[in-house]
């Protein structure tokens, strides 16, 4: 796996060469409010940085030559720091770098291309600041209040705040929501780590050295070919699996044989199935409280009031007192939706959840996916629906006989994948 | 509307065709008389077709036929020579029937043999002055039974805690006369048997420091002591009722003792066994195995010889089981053995995608188990465990083989009454036995074909 993310990260400083110019300036879903806090450092880093989509420090201080010397040249420490101390000192930095608008148009001059639409957005860089802390406080209460118009504001404010987001994402504009997704909050705040994980189906090597740090309120999406140990992978998660070898970290706990611990992961962690996995002899209702109530020892009268919650987020609340049979495939996924959701987990794991889906309701399904992930909601996705893991992802994870072969933000994963596999994978099924 | 129709030309809809009612002659009675009578029977098109329709004619009157044959024959039987009153066997024998019917004529049934034996017939050798406490067992049992049947009555906690708690006790008080002289000796043994086990549970606790141990499973252990204590106390205390030792009961009240014991103990044990099999754990998994295999491959009525012929080899000279109660046990643990495989049959057919939604929802193993696949896999398989019931109770009339007289059995002692022998008794003895016997497996399908609608969620798999 190291490998093969070496290789796309190798492939990635070259990008800014002249090659492709333009995505320089794109919003990376990939934590850009992240880097706006220390923006101050200057337009370089943060153009390199969001180029790459890293929002992920390991990647920089193990494989990014240019990056590491910049960022080494400016903070103090040599090889690995821990992030947290990465952040600080950055940020220590950028308000330092701040003022200096010189030092940081010279910094920026490599780029050339890019410098004239930088220049206008950042002259008034405390102006630009200030802006987009207020915009990022929208989204937080986007995210708590979730009403429409609420979100058209925080959309407006991000369109005007930077004026990147309307000119050069042609490609995700037709729902609007790019510019929403791009300025979700991601933080630093470790979700899942998986450290060499590896898995065998009896004498098959299903999953074969996985490394994956997923933080809080991150967009994964995982594709690949079918056999590949994406649904395995994240069945791993929250142990319908179980690994042999390595480490998972769910929420802080690792996951081991003790039940207990598995318990409380299973808590944390929901999961939606392709084939829904209703409970076809209790009513949807009634399939929605029965983990709250058991699980979590909620009354039945708490239960169902967060249950009709739920339902209406995922708008279905007239199915409530029906059972899963007489329901549509798409209403039925979204009851597995509303009844994860029920359990208030932190993270939602979804296996391939629109595959047995009647092209008419893939929509539906996907419509309430997008809108869990304005919520903040750190979500792993086994999908093939390219839409959505371009509207909504902020990493796309390509895996291919239990390894991951490459990974990237979205728009570059779609637009310039780098691996051979890859590429074979994606003219496959984008016809 | 008024374009064409036809693929050959570029088409668009304009107006989309509104529902109509189908043409007549393909609904209703007619339409269902033909599809299902004549349809076949009239079809001469070809020679193949012209020789199934005259073999479906003749089926169709032959059974037409057959039916019409076996009713008038038991009409006859049973109604039109069947002689009604009568105070001994005597009205019954062509002999000597009092002039009713006249000589070499055929007589029929003999319904007075059942109507002065019916009291024998439903209760036994049951003292007749003590009757009533069966009646009033009866009493006591019907609106639980009935309440726990039928879904639109409240309250089906209390109702099952009730009839399979409490009824239970009070019937063996009321059927038995309580006041079983239960010695000093087996207190204490209980006793000490509960102490061992909240000895062991400290024990437990302390080594393997498991907090809460104690507390959690001690609360349990003493519950049940208490009911336990209880239980032996109220089958020790004199009520002042006589004592009817079970020797004594028999008829339709000994087989629904032996046939409702049966099917209530079966159906938790088999849920328990096919759990077993299926289980994780490889001791438990075998043990559950075993059990299944043995009393599966064993006929009913050699274990029923061997717990009478066999037993005493395992117990010391003097200890005796009453009948009944070997019979109880023998009836119940056969027929769960077969229960347990219905069960896990149902058990199969649960797809791993609701295992995995209710553990994804971190339901735990018992959650799941009572909530999820269980419910599931017992509608599922509600024919079966209706079969097994039935099975069960047919299969009491085989105690009648270790000398308990259940309904099927009584008959035999009521043939041996010189008053009343009649050459038609054992006959309309039989037509009255395979009547009951009908009633009560009837009436059990109908009620499982009825859950099983009321259970349909429109969920297909």
């Amino acid at each position: 796996m190291a490998k093969a993310t070496k290789k796309t990260a190798k492939a990635a400083p070259k990008a800014p060469e002249g090659k492709k110019p333009k995505s320089m300036s794109k919003p990376r879903a990939a934590g850009a409010d992240d880097l706006t806090v220390i923006s101050g450092i200057g337009p370089k880093i943060h153009g390199q940085l969001n180029e790459m989509g890293i929002f992920h420090y390991d990647q920089i201080a193990d494989w990014k030559k240019p990056e590491c010397d910049f960022v080494n040249g400016g903070l103090r420490f040599k090889g690995r720091i821990e992030r947290e101390e990465w952040i600080k000192q950055a940020k220590a930095l950028a308000r330092k770098a701040a003022p200096k608008k010189t030092a940081a148009k010279k910094a920026a001059a490599p780029k050339k291309a890019a410098a004239p639409k930088k220049a206008a957005a950042k002259k008034p860089a405390a102006a630009k600041k200030s802006v987009s802390t207020k915009a990022k406080s929208t989204v937080v209460k986007t995210a708590k209040t979730s009403t429409a118009q609420t979100a058209m504001a925080s959309a407006a404010t991000s369109a005007a705040a930077t004026t990147e987001a309307s000119t050069s994402v042609p490609k995700a504009t037709a729902n609007g929501s790019s510019s929403q997704s791009s300025k979700l909050k991601v933080s630093d705040e470790v979700a899942i780590e998986l450290n060499n994980m590896n898995k065998w189906y009896g004498d098959f090597h299903v999953l074969r050295d996985i490394n994956l740090t997923v933080y809080k309120g991150e967009r994964i999406v995982i594709c690949g070919p079918s056999g590949s140990g994406k649904s395995t992978l994240i069945r791993c998660i929250n142990r319908l699996e179980e690994h042999q070898k390595g480490q998972i970290v769910v929420d802080g706990i690792e996951l081991t044989n003790d039940l207990k611990k598995i318990d409380e992961i299973r808590r944390e962690v929901g999961m939606c199935f392709q084939h829904f996995n209703l409970f076809p002899h209790l009513t949807v209702l009634e399939n929605c409280t029965l983990a709250p109530i058991w699980v979590r020892k909620e009354t039945k009268e708490k239960a169902e009031t967060t249950a009709m919650k739920f339902l209406e987020k995922v708008k279905i609340p007239e199915q409530a007192n029906k059972y899963p049979g007489q329901l549509s495939g798409g209403q039925q996924q979204r009851v597995a939706i509303a009844r994860s959701l029920c359990m208030e987990p932190r993270i939602m794991l979804f296996d391939e959840p629109t595959s047995a889906l009647d092209p008419e309701m893939i929509k539906e399904v996907l419509d309430v996916m997008v809108d869990l992930a304005e919520t903040g909601m750190t979500m792993l996705v086994v999908t093939h629906e390219m839409g959505f893991a371009r509207k909504v992802a902020n990493r796309v994870i390509f895996m291919d006989e239990g390894q991951v072969i490459e990974q990237n933000a979205p728009d570059e994963f779609f637009d310039n994948p780098q691996s051979d596999r890859t590429k074979l994978f994606l003219s496959q099924i984008l016809h | 509307m008024g374009l064409d129709n036809s693929i050959t030309k570029p088409y668009v809809r304009t107006e989309m065709v509104p529902q109509k009612a189908p043409p007549p002659g393909t609904v209703g009675p007619r339409k269902w008389l033909w599809d299902n009578v004549f349809a076949s029977m009239l079809n001469f098109t070809t020679v193949g077709n012209a020789i199934t329709s005259i073999l479906m004619i003749v089926l169709t009157f032959g059974v037409i036929f057959l039916a019409w044959w076996v009713a008038a024959v038991l009409l006859k039987f049973g109604w039109q020579d069947a002689i009604f009153t009568g105070t001994d066997g005597s009205y019954c024998r062509p002999e000597d029937n009092k002039g009713k019917v006249p000589i070499g004529q055929n007589i029929g049934a003999c319904w007075p043999f059942i109507t002065h034996r019916f009291g024998q017939f439903m209760n036994g050798f049951y003292p007749e002055p003590e009757r009533w406490r069966i009646y009033l067992t009866y009493i006591i049992g019907a609106p639980l039974i009935a309440g726990l049947l039928i879904p639109s009555i409240p309250r089906k906690g209390l109702n099952s805690i009730l009839l399979f708690v409490a009824y239970p006790i009070i019937a063996t008080i009321l059927l038995s006369g309580g006041n079983m002289e239960i010695a000093g000796s087996t207190y204490i043994f209980w006793a000490v048997v509960f102490a061992a086990i909240l000895i062991t549970l400290f024990a437990v606790e302390k080594l393997t420091d498991s907090k809460g141990l104690f507390a959690a499973g001690g609360k349990v252990v003493i519950a049940v002591a208490i009911a336990m204590f209880a239980i032996l106390f109220l089958l020790d205390f004199d009520f002042g009722l006589e004592f009817v030792e079970t020797s004594r009961w028999g008829g339709l009240m000994l087989t629904l003792v032996i046939g409702l014991v049966g099917i209530v103990v079966s159906l938790p044990l088999g849920i328990i066994l096919a759990l077993g099999r299926r289980s994780q754990m490889p001791v438990v998994r075998l043990a559950s195995t075993i059990f299944i295999e043995v009393w599966r491959g064993v006929p009913l009525i050699t274990v029923l010889f061997m717990s009478s012929v066999m037993l005493p080899l395992f117990f010391a000279e003097g200890v005796s089981f009453d009948k009944l109660i070997r019979a109880l046990i023998v009836v119940a643990l056969f027929s769960s053995a077969y229960m347990a495989e219905v069960v896990r049959g149902g058990l199969q057919a649960i797809p791993k995608g609701q295992y995995e939604g209710a553990q994804a929802l971190g339901l735990s193993f018992w959650q799941t188990t009572n909530l999820i696949t269980m419910p599931q896999a017992l509608k599922l398989v509600i024919p079966g465990i209706v079969n097994t019931f039935i099975g069960l109770f047919k299969d009491t009339t085989l105690v009648s083989i270790i000398g308990l007289y259940d309904f099927l059995g009584i008959q035999e002692a009521a043939l041996q009454d010189t008053a009343w022998l009649a050459p038609t008794n054992q006959m309309t003895g039989f037509l009255f036995m395979a009547a009951v016997y009908f009633m009560f497996c009837f009436s059990m399908s109908r009620y499982s074909l009825y859950t099983e609608r009321r259970l349909h969620t429109g969920h297909e798999r």
